[in-house]
């Protein structure tokens, strides 16, 4: 048996946790990346990197987000988090593609000797970043599949009759 | 959604089970990247290995309670056991960080120049191997508790 009024003190509490580390990590990258210079690569491949350090925490936040839905029972803060959870898997997808375009770009730019480590620390952030785009558009699907909106009730009499046996006359039967 | 809470659990639980799982990939590659930037003496890359290990204590321990809980909530046996093995092997491989901070990092080596364990030095490899070794604990029960759950659903054989 749950208790709705625990399951409602529950959720309250998980949001209100994920909410802290939502706003502590988003303090956290913007002390690293600001100020934004978004037209040198050194600062976008740098940026993401960095703030590749936090996802982790982040898709912790978004598990407690998740979880806090489904005690708190409301439907349109779990439709809000699945939108939520598609727009990070297109930032992230739109991140890999130009992330490695950028790391290529960045292999020209750096000294021979750091060629090596560059390429390994950026395939971690690539593979990284990629792996959180899917996840985070399967969680919106099912999301979505789980909160979307509630089926309606067919009206009475406007679904088609279903037809049993073959119909006879004009335009049914055989015309030879 | 009211008085259905057993799929938006099942969400959750899946949530926190990709939670972990993410965990375990960003630490792992955290620690794979080690020996290409750390050099080539093996002293060094031991020791650089060990020291990042043990600084995302809370990391592995995060993602092990995730990956438990949810794969704990979802109840699949294939998956409650991997999961346990999965912790025991991080339980093993953080005593060896805590062996190999010992014996390599650098604060191991001024305690064993007599510096005393009240310098920084000394408190960073308390606090190191402190959380390490609570870290293979926490582990080791987690493991041994997936396992054995995933063992106890099994039907016994007749015959």
């Amino acid at each position: 048996m749950t208790d709705p009024r625990r399951d409602r003190l529950l959720g309250l509490a998980l949001l209100l946790v994920a909410l802290v580390v939502v706003v502590d990590q988003a303090g956290l990258i913007l002390e690293n990346v600001y100020p934004f210079r978004l037209d040198a690569p050194q600062w976008r491949f740098t940026s993401v990197g960095n703030i590749s350090l936090r996802y982790t925490p982040l898709v912790f936040a978004d598990a407690l987000l998740i979880v806090s839905a489904g005690f708190l029972a409301i439907r349109w803060w779990a439709r809000l988090l699945g939108v939520v959870n598609l727009g990070f898997a297109l930032v992230f997808l739109a991140t890999t593609v130009f992330f490695a375009l950028d790391a290529i770009q960045m292999r020209r730019l750096v000294r021979l000797e750091l060629v090596q480590g560059l390429t390994v620390g950026a395939g971690r952030v690539l593979v990284m970043t990629a792996i959180l785009s899917l996840a985070t558009f399967w969680l919106s699907l099912r999301l979505f599949r789980m909160f979307g909106r509630p089926e309606k009730e067919t009206k009475r009499g406007s679904a088609r009759p279903l037809v049993v046996g073959a119909q006879t006359g004009p335009g049914h039967g055989d015309t030879g | 959604m009211k008085g259905d809470p057993t799929p938006s659990a099942g969400l959750g639980f899946h949530a926190l089970a990709i939670a972990g799982g993410v965990g375990f990939i960003d630490i792992i590659g955290q620690v794979a990247i080690v020996p290409v930037v750390s050099g080539a003496e093996t002293a060094i890359v031991l020791s650089t290995l060990a020291q990042t290990w043990l600084v995302n204590t809370s990391t592995v321990l995060f993602a092990g309670t995730c990956l438990t809980i949810g794969l704990g909530g979802v109840g699949e046996r294939r998956g409650l056991w991997l999961a346990g093995l999965l912790n025991i092997v991080l339980a093993v491989v953080s005593l060896t960080a805590v062996v190999l901070f010992l014996t390599h990092a650098d604060v191991g080596i001024f305690l064993r120049m007599g510096s005393g364990i009240g310098d920084p030095g000394g408190r960073s490899l308390i606090r190191a191997s402190t959380s390490g070794l609570s870290a293979v604990a926490i582990l080791v029960g987690l493991g041994l508790w997936l396992v054995a759950k995933s063992n106890a659903g099994r039907p016994d054989v007749v015959g």
